[in-house]
C-alpha cells in the first residue's frame, strides 16, 4: 500500500513536470513562429526590391545615347515594345526568373498620363508589397522627356 | 527483504524515468540545432542573392565584400540551351541550395575565406545586354602568361586594364613559366594566344590549387595540371575580341559555368536585340520623308539588328555565329546616326 502510494506520488511528479514543460514548449514555439513570420515579412521586403532594381536597370527598357545609359530612365518606344513581348508565353517564362509573382506599371504622370503594365503576374489571396520610384521617359522621336513613376507590386506566399 | 526489493525498483525507475527525460531533451536539442543551422544558411542565402542582384546593378564596380564562415559553393550542370541556364546554376550555403536564376556569376568551386571580391563588368554586344558578376577571393592569385605576338600583349593590356585592383594579378611572358616558384596559394594561369603551353617549375609538380586556362581566337580551353604540364579538358566557343566574356573565363569554375554563363548572356541580349530592333522599325515608320529627320531613314533601314538577333539566338542554343563582324558594323551605323544628329538606335 505504501509502496503504492509512493509510486503515485512519483508518477504525479512526472505529469506536473511534463505539463510544465508542455506549457514552456507551447510559449516557445509561440515566439518562434512570431520570429519566422517577422522573418518571412523581411525576405519579401528584400524581394520586393530586387524585383524593383531589376526593373530599374532593365537594358531592354533604359535611354542609352551611344552606349552610355542614362539613369532612371525609360525609353518609350522599348517600354511599350517590352510591354507587347511580355505578353507571350515564352518571353514570360523566361523573365520570370526575374520578377516572379509580382506586377510592374510604368505610369506617365506628367505632362501626360498614361499607365503602361509592364509585367502582370499576380497570385490571389496572398500578402503584397508595393513600391514605387519615380523615373524620366523618354521619347525619341520628339527628343522630349517626361515624368514617370514605376509601381512594383510584388507578391508573397503565406 | 521486501525493503530491500523495494528500494531497487525504486532506483530502477528513477533511471529509466532519468534516461527518458535526458532522451527527450536530447533529441529537441539536437532538433533545434538542425533547424538552427538551416535557418541560419536560408538567411544566409537570401542576404546573399540581395547582395548579388545589388552587385549586378553596379557595372565597373568591384568590392570586397565580408561573408560568414558557412563558405559557399558554385555548381553548375551543362547547359544545352540558355533556358537551362537558369536552374542549371546553383549557389550553395551549408546545404541549402539557390539557383542562379537570371543572375549570371562566374565564380570557383567553393569559397571560404572571409572576404570576398565581387567585381561586375557591363557585357556590350554592342548595346548594352547585361552584367558580369565575378567572384573570387582576393587571395587567389591569377598569372597572366603572354608572348611578343603583339595580339597577345594588347590582350593582356587591356586585361590589366579593367581588371580591378583588388585582383591579385601578376603577368608574365611564356619564357618565364620555368623558373617560376610556387609560392604555395592557390594559382590560376591565364595563357593568352599561345600556340604551346609552356610547362611549370619543379615547384609545381605536386602542387594542388593551380588550375589554367588558355585564350584562343575564339576559343577557351579549360586546362587541367598533370604534374608539371597542363592538358586540355574542355573548349567553349566564346566571341572574337570579347573582352568580358575573356575575364569570365578567368574566374570560371569549369567549363560547364562557362557555357551556361555565355549562353545566358546571349539569351538575355536576344530580348535586348528584338527591343532594339522594334525600336528602329518604329522610329523609321514615325518619321515623315519631308521632315527634318529624314536624313535618318536610310539608316533605319539597314537589317544589322535583325542579323544580330538571329545570331544572338542561335548562340544562346548552343548554335554558331559572327558575332563581331555584326557587331562592329551596328556599331559604326550607330556612330553615323550621332554625326546625323538623328535619334540613335542604342
Amino acid at each position: 500500500m505504501r509502496a503504492q502510494i509512493k509510486m503515485f506520488e512519483s508518477i504525479g511528479v512526472l505529469v506536473v513536470f511534463f505539463f510544465l514543460l508542455v506549457i514552456g514548449a507551447v510559449f516557445y514555439f509561440n515566439i518562434a513562429e512570431h520570429n519566422l513570420k517577422r522573418d518571412l515579412e523581411a525576405f519579401a521586403e528584400l524581394k520586393s526590391i530586387e524585383v524593383v532594381e531589376r526593373a530599374f536597370f532593365l537594358p531592354e527598357l533604359d535611354c542609352s545615347f551611344g552606349g552610355i545609359q542614362i539613369p532612371n530612365c525609360f525609353d518609350k518606344i522599348k517600354l511599350i515594345t517590352l510591354q507587347n513581348m511580355l505578353k507571350q508565353d515564352q518571353a514570360r517564362t523566361d523573365y520570370f526568373p526575374r520578377f516572379g509573382f509580382a506586377t510592374i506599371k510604368v505610369k506617365e504622370i506628367y505632362p501626360d498620363t498614361k499607365t503602361t503594365s509592364l509585367y502582370e503576374n499576380p497570385i490571389t489571396a496572398e500578402s503584397s508589397k508595393k513600391t514605387t520610384s519615380p523615373v524620366l521617359m523618354y521619347d525619341p522621336i520628339t527628343n522630349k522627356y517626361a515624368f514617370g513613376i514605376i509601381e512594383v507590386e510584388t507578391y508573397a506566399r503565406e | 527483504m521486501k525493503r530491500g526489493i523495494e528500494l531497487q525498483f525504486h532506483w530502477i525507475f528513477i533511471i529509466i524515468a532519468g534516461g527518458v527525460i535526458l532522451l527527450f531533451f536530447f533529441s529537441i536539442a539536437n532538433k533545434q540545432r538542425q533547424l538552427s543551422e538551416k535557418k541560419v544558411a536560408i538567411t544566409i542565402a537570401k542576404n546573399l542573392e540581395t547582395v548579388l542582384t545589388a552587385a549586378l546593378q553596379s557595372p565597373g564596380t568591384a568590392q570586397i565584400i565580408t561573408m560568414p564562415k558557412t563558405g559557399i559553393q558554385f555548381h553548375c550542370n551543362t547547359c544545352p540551351r540558355a533556358g537551362s541556364a537558369t536552374t542549371g546554376c546553383i549557389f550553395k550555403i551549408g546545404n541549402y541550395e539557390n539557383p542562379f536564376q537570371e543572375k549570371i556569376i562566374f565564380a570557383p568551386r567553393e569559397l571560404t575565406e572571409h572576404d570576398m571580391l565581387f567585381w561586375t563588368l557591363d557585357w556590350k554586344t554592342p548595346f548594352r545586354a547585361t552584367n558580369f558578376l565575378f567572384i573570387t577571393n582576393p587571395k587567389i592569385q591569377y598569372i597572366i602568361v603572354s608572348n611578343d605576338d603583339p595580339t597577345s600583349e594588347k590582350l593582356m593590356r587591356n586585361l590589366i586594364k579593367i581588371s580591378p585592383k583588388e585582383l591579385m594579378l601578376k603577368t608574365i611572358k611564356n619564357t618565364e613559366i620555368p623558373s617560376l616558384v610556387n609560392e604555395g596559394i592557390p594559382t590560376k594561369f591565364v595563357f593568352l594566344n599561345l600556340n604551346t603551353l609552356p610547362e611549370l617549375g619543379l615547384s609545381f609538380e605536386r602542387a594542388k590549387n593551380i588550375d589554367g586556362i588558355s585564350i584562343g581566337r575564339k576559343t577557351v580551353d579549360f586546362l587541367v595540371k598533370q604534374k608539371r604540364s597542363f592538358a586540355t579538358n574542355i573548349s567553349v566557343q566564346y566571341t572574337e575580341g570579347d573582352l568580358p566574356a575573356i575575364a569570365a573565363a578567368m574566374f570560371a569554375n569549369d567549363a560547364a559555368m562557362y557555357d551556361c554563363g555565355l549562353k545566358k548572356a546571349y539569351g538575355q541580349a536576344t530580348y535586348v536585340a528584338k527591343v532594339i530592333n522594334q525600336r528602329r522599325q518604329e522610329l523609321q515608320k514615325s518619321i515623315e520623308p519631308t521632315s527634318q529627320l529624314a536624313r535618318c531613314i536610310p539608316a533605319y533601314e539597314r537589317n544589322d539588328l535583325s542579323k544580330i538577333t538571329n545570331i544572338l539566338e542561335s548562340l544562346s542554343n548552343g548554335g554558331t555565329g559572327a558575332l563581331k563582324s555584326e557587331k562592329d558594323t551596328l556599331e559604326l551605323a550607330n556612330k553615323d546616326l550621332v554625326k546625323l544628329s538623328c535619334p540613335q538606335l542604342y
